[in-house]
């Protein structure tokens, strides 16, 4: 089965197994003619949903197919982790053997509305796909603004959120009905700069990018230095073994007795979004010379960088 | 994947075995580095929610992802969609997984 067959696949099983889902990032980007190819398929599911999940697992076992848990830092496929930012990696090997990488979340990273694409429900909007991808991957920006890009030639002025080229931005932001701006200024505050300092557009859009990126390893480090400790727990466990070479149904079992006894905590961002935001103003301040008034004026509130 | 957390190390090997953009172009693809073999189709073949966007936007994909990719993201839909397995058949691995590349020996076509 080809990488694009299985997706269309397992849209199906997910529809048959009435899993509430949505696709997003790369091949998201693939529907929405941005982006050529992708490693893997990244599926929003919404988390009560997820014993569903495990159970069509089961089940895709029982038609020659081979699931497992990979060894990447993940969780168990449990909504009290995914609706905590937590994400799990499986393979898939299909009937034919060969083999797939799904991830899933629960609770999207600077996603504060899941939105859908009007003509196929079954893909994340452009720009919940565009939220996602405001990471400290360089390759990931140019995707950003074309998701943006496209929303906003396609009526939606929302796409002014994720537009990074001076000319663009200056051209499509008298275009933005008056009455909606301070909505847009509230989630991104450079907008405001386009009326006021103009001049100042161009180091304000590398500035943002540069604080985006730096929240973004802000907050995954935090989520890396926990699982690390829970895993360094549970690998002293004598026979420890994981990734496991067994039926998915053991597999979850064993991941979800670990979490419990190894205490993987699942209020990881709670107490640590101000020290994301603080250290990653600090860096861009070093990195820019910019002093704090300038960043305020750029920083959006702290439900937006990390809802 | 997109962001999601790893071991330092699990990231860095993942880093390192990330593979590069798959060759474009390959036979019987739409476009060439010196432009679209297949011409831009009229706005009314497309499905609805993939309409053909400004000009200005194609030269945006241009300069970032080059002329080829740019072509391609031209096309309605399902003409994407037929030049992509093109490529993921010719040229690319199994969905990018397996860490022989095809052209030495790996991927879909040579088992």
């Amino acid at each position: 089965m080809t990488a694009l067959d299985f997706i269309d696949w397992f849209r199906a099983q997910l529809h048959r197994a009435q899993i509430e889902f949505a696709l997003t990032s790369g091949q998201a980007c693939v529907y929405y003619g941005i982006q050529q190819t992708t490693k893997d398929s990244d599926w929003i599911i919404n988390p009560k949903d997820l014993p569903k999940l495990v159970g069509l697992f089961r089940e895709l076992e029982r038609q020659r197919c081979r699931v497992q848990y990979r060894s990447f830092c993940g969780a168990p496929l449990d909504e009290v982790y995914l609706s905590t930012g937590w994400t799990s990696h499986l393979s898939l090997w299909d009937s034919a053997g060969m083999e797939h990488h799904l991830d899933f979340f629960g609770k999207p990273p600077r996603v504060t509305r899941l939105e859908r694409d009007l003509e196929q429900p079954d893909y994340a909007s452009r720009l919940t796909v565009a939220q996602m991808k405001k990471t400290d991957r360089e390759k990931d920006w140019p995707i950003v603004y074309s998701l943006g890009r496209q929303a906003f030639d396609e009526g939606n002025f929302q796409g002014i959120l994720y537009g990074m080229e001076v000319d663009w931005l200056l051209e499509s932001w008298p275009k933005v009905p008056v009455e909606i701006r301070p909505a847009m200024i509230f989630e991104r505050p450079l907008l405001r700069w386009i009326d006021e300092q103009p001049s100042r557009l161009r180091r304000g859009l590398m500035m943002e990018k540069y604080f985006w990126a730096a929240i973004n390893r802000g907050r995954y480090h935090i989520y890396a230095r926990v699982w690390k400790d829970f895993y360094h727990q549970w690998r002293s466990e004598p026979g420890f073994c994981w990734p496991l070479d067994r039926a998915f149904e053991e597999q979850h079992e064993l991941i979800e007795r670990a979490v419990q006894q190894y205490q993987l905590s699942t209020e990881v961002l709670d107490k640590k979004k101000a020290e994301i935001v603080h250290r990653s103003t600090l860096e861009t301040m070093d990195v820019f010379a910019a002093t704090s008034a300038e960043l305020d004026e750029l920083i959006p509130p702290l439900e937006i960088l990390l809802p | 994947m997109t962001d999601s957390p790893a071991t330092p190390n699990e990231f860095a090997a993942l880093k390192r075995n990330e593979p590069a953009d798959p060759p474009t172009n390959p036979g019987g693809s739409a476009a060439t580095a010196n432009g679209p073999v297949t011409p831009p189709p009229n706005s009314e073949e497309r499905e609805p929610g993939d309409p053909l966007y400004s000009d200005d936007y194609y030269e945006f994909l241009e300069r970032a992802f080059g002329p080829e990719k740019a072509a391609w993201a031209r096309l309605p839909r399902a003409q994407r969609r037929e030049e992509l397995k093109k490529i993921h058949e010719q040229y690319d691995t199994p969905d990018d997984l397996d860490p022989i590349p095809p052209e030495l020996g790996g991927g879909v076509w040579n088992p």
